[in-house]
């Protein structure tokens, strides 16, 4: 197994190594590098195209990379298909809502919960500690009255919050929520960074947003984004003092 | 382990068991008939509606399973070369299985449209493999004057396809309602997120696509035992859009529907062919009109009216 | 004996390309699959063999072929695909169900007998060529349908409204930001795709002849042309109706026993490895 020497990789949840993605001539990410812990709270910021949702794209499996190589927790899985990643223990969220409109919230978690219980028993019926997680996920998430409606009736604030139900059902050891707060009110931002917060750090997660407050609020550490290549890495705080950083934002930020 | 089961189901299977186990007593040699074709053409019509309403995939080449099925039975049948309609029977469910294993990888590389006229080249091609091949098949004249299985005339040929078909409803019924059938509904829904939560869309694809070639060819295989007649016309575009007109007139993703739409096409037939020889005629404008103002089928329709009842008088 | 073939292969090649072309422009710009191209290719023969006989002007049944189907293609267009905009599985089936319509009608008019017609005087007999004869109105047909393609390859490349056409193939929603009028658009297109059905049906006569089920056979050589080119794309129905019009004359004269196989053969193949055909738009 191809994974680096040392105590690192026991701690490493996902590494992207010299990650290349190029459509034709242009060039999505340019020899990423990135190695983000178990249990951090990794941030993911750049000004639009600068290849965020790309990056997501490579570590699940949608995109293979034209060069360089993606390890979870230390393992090589360049290569892999989406579903594959999945059962490895990665989920995410999409940044335009990806639920199923047409069933209902319950449904939705079903098929969710469903694949994890899936072996060879695809033709039996459900158990009932499936039906009986997917209560506590609703109750967990506020949407325990909303069970029987189909997810088009949902607001769009909630549906967010059942996209990030969905991947939580799967039970991840990495989460991606790829812009999670996306044309929300304050409240929903609200809704959503607490239940963020209150996700088991046993959990790596890693956010794509464009609030800053967000995600200063909620990163351990973050990657800025520009151009596909990482510029710089740090807290908060380093981040907001870096004078590159500053440049690509200026005029963007809050500040 | 199970098929849905609710009270109402359960209720309406014995109640149809009972009306098709009793009724066919009363009925006269050409109304028995007509029974006939409506069980057989409904369990062409719902394997054709597990790739069309579950997994929303459209092919324009069922007939290829149709007549292997039809052929199997002539070719296995004429001369009695196979004495025994369980071993035909065998032979065909293997045969619709291996074509459906061999097509399936090839046709599951497209999708959309090339789906469905890849999926019509493949029938068409068996088609003049049939016309050519005249030593097996017989050619343009197809196999005729074929057996029936055991000899069964009337109303026991009719009990011997009324078992069948309860065989396969419960079967695709089971499919359908099991974690799988949901599966399959996603995949239908939003194939992007169903890879995202993990699940292997291509398995499932291709295990539907067999399925629902293997059905396929048994309901071709009954047919060429009632028809007692095998022709290359068996695997023709026309075979496809009644099964594809009895789905979507009857309902999508419903065995109810199919049954129901195999019934009204079938009766509607017989109706329109004692007033006028243009029955294509009448197809096609009721194919323009049910796609335009009715798509969602019979059943579709009575869901909808149904929620709007229970739920208007709240 | 090979430039036979290579000439017969060419001729059937660029009357596939007539038909082919339609279908895949009316694709590239509504993504409809038009099932019924068969059908229209059908239609325009019976009504220029009609015409042919009532004037006795092959010229004028051409026209009439062209016009008779374009015309139905835009009353097609306006009263129908109107109800169903966007919806493609709809429009498809839509355009399913009048394969059965038309079938029934052509019979219902012409009777189910096989027509034929002599190609106009001027073209009638053979050429001789490397010691083979070689039927002069299959160069004409070759030779008008390369004009004709080279004509369309022109207007869409070169012409403000060929832009338009492809732009629109890309991006409707810009075009019609651009104040551009989408649905005079999509009714000229699909006029003009229609017409180039019933042209070839009516040029097609002193070819193929007409004779029940000719639209299904058609239909399927259209189709596996636009599968194996690439719909959406006029390059690749050109090159697609080549090789397929090629691959069947060959076909039929090395391997005869073997006829439809080989196309379906090399339809497969081409499938394996590139599942959107050659240059074709991601469906």
């Amino acid at each position: 197994m191809q994974s680096k020497p040392g105590s690192e990789s026991a701690m490493e949840a996902l590494r992207l190594n010299g990650v290349s993605v190029y459509f034709g001539k242009l060039s999505a990410l340019n020899e990423v590098l990135l190695s983000i812990e178990r249990g951090e709270r990794r941030g993911l910021i750049g000004p639009n195209g600068a290849g965020k949702t790309t990056l997501f794209n490579v570590v699940c499996g949608y995109l293979k990379p034209s060069t360089g190589d993606v390890y979870l927790f230390g393992k090589k899985t360049t290569g892999m298909s989406p579903h594959k990643y999945v059962k490895a223990g990665i989920a995410r969220t999409f940044q335009k809502s990806n639920i199923f409109l047409k069933l209902t919230v319950l449904e939705n978690l079903l098929l969710a919960l469903d694949q994890k219980a899936l072996r060879l028993g695809s033709f039996t019926m459900r158990g009932p500690s499936t039906l009986g997680r997917a209560e506590a996920l609703l109750s967990q998430f506020g949407l325990q009255d909303k069970t029987h409606w189909p997810a088009s009736a949902l607001s769009y604030g909630e549906q967010r919050v059942l996209e990030i139900a969905l991947a939580l059902a799967l039970e991840p050891k990495i989460l991606l929520l790829d812009e999670p707060t996306a044309g929300l009110s304050g409240a929903e931002v609200s809704i959503i960074g607490d239940i963020i917060r209150s996700l088991s750090s046993d959990i790596t997660v890693v956010i794509i947003e464009h609030d800053m407050d967000v995600i200063f609020d909620l990163s351990d550490k973050i990657s800025v984004l520009h151009y596909g290549k990482v510029i710089a890495e740090g807290t908060g705080d380093q981040i907001r003092s870096n004078p590159k950083v500053r440049e690509i934002y200026l005029g963007r930020s809050k500040e | 382990m199970g098929i849905a089961l609710d009270k109402k189901s359960l209720m309406a299977a014995i109640a149809g068991v009972l009306i098709l186990t009793l009724v066919p007593l009363g009925l006269s040699r050409y109304a028995l008939n007509l029974l006939i074709q409506i069980l057989i053409y409904s369990i062409f019509a719902m394997s054709f509606d597990l790739l069309l309403g579950y997994l929303g995939m459209l092919s324009f080449g069922h007939a290829a399973f149709w007549g292997l099925g039809v052929y199997m039975y002539g070719i296995l049948k004429s001369g009695d070369l196979v004495g025994s309609f369980w071993l035909v029977l065998a032979l065909a469910v293997l045969g619709g299985f291996i074509m459906a294993l061999f097509v399936g990888v090839l046709v599951l590389r497209t999708t959309g449209v090339y789906f469905a006229f890849v999926n019509f080249a493949i029938a068409q091609m068996l088609m003049s493999a049939s016309i050519k091949w005249r030593s097996l098949t017989g050619g343009e004249d197809g196999i005729s004057g074929l057996p029936r299985p055991w000899e069964l005339e009337g109303l026991h040929f009719y009990y011997f396809i009324f078992l069948f078909f309860c065989v396969c409803f419960l079967l695709i019924r089971w499919i359908t309602t099991s974690r799988y059938g949901k599966t399959l509904i996603g995949i239908r829904e939003n194939p992007l997120r169903m890879q995202a939560l993990g699940y292997n869309i291509w398995i499932y694809k291709y295990s539907c696509f067999v399925f629902a070639g293997v059905f396929g060819t048994v309901a071709g295989l009954l047919f060429g035992s009632y028809n007692r007649f095998a022709s290359p016309e068996d695997f023709s575009l026309s075979v496809t859009g009644l099964a594809l007109l009895m789905v979507l007139i009857g309902g999508k993703a419903s065995q109810m529907g199919s049954i129901l739409g195999a019934m009204i096409i079938i009766l509607l037939y017989q109706l329109v062919s004692a007033y006028t020889e243009h029955w294509l005629l009448v197809v096609g404008v009721i194919f323009v009109l049910v796609v335009i103002f009715a798509r969602e089928g019979v059943t579709g329709y009575a869901v909808k009216t149904w929620k709007r009842i229970s739920h208007g008088s709240t | 004996m090979f430039l036979i073939q290579l000439l017969n292969g060419l001729s059937y090649g660029v009357l596939l390309f007539l038909l082919a072309a339609g279908l895949s422009l009316i694709f590239g710009l509504m993504n409809i699959v038009n099932m019924a191209h068969g059908s229209y290719f059908f239609v325009g023969a019976y009504v220029g063999y009609a015409v042919a006989k009532l004037s006795g002007s092959f010229l004028l049944a051409v026209l009439a072929g062209a016009m008779a189907v374009a015309v139905v293609g835009i009353l097609m267009d306006r009263f129908l695909f109107r109800f169903l905009y966007k919806q493609e599985l709809e429009q498809l089936l839509l355009t399913f169900g009048f394969i059965y319509i038309f079938a029934d009608l052509c019979k219902w008019i012409w009777g189910g007998s096989v027509y034929g017609l002599d190609p106009p005087q001027i073209f009638t007999g053979a050429v001789k060529i490397m010691g083979s004869y070689f039927p002069i109105y299959r160069l004409v047909v070759t030779g008008t349908g390369m004009v004709i393609a080279a004509g369309l390859w022109f207007f869409q490349e070169k012409t403000r409204l060929g832009a338009i056409i492809r732009a629109g193939t890309d991006d409707e929603e810009m075009v019609r930001g651009l104040g551009i009028n989408i649905a005079t658009i999509t009714t000229l297109v699909f006029a003009i795709g229609a017409a180039l059905a019933g042209l070839s049906g009516a040029i097609g006569i002193p070819m193929i002849g007409i004779y029940p089920g000719l639209d299904l056979e058609v239909l399927i050589l259209a189709l596996i042309v636009v599968v194996v080119g690439g719909l959406g794309s006029l390059a690749g129905a050109f090159w697609g109706s080549l090789f397929i019009g090629m691959v069947d004359s060959f076909g039929k004269a090395y391997f005869p026993d073997l006829a439809m196989f080989t196309i379906f053969g090399a339809m497969a193949l081409i499938l394996l490895f590139k599942p959107s055909g050659l240059m074709g738009k991601r469906v």
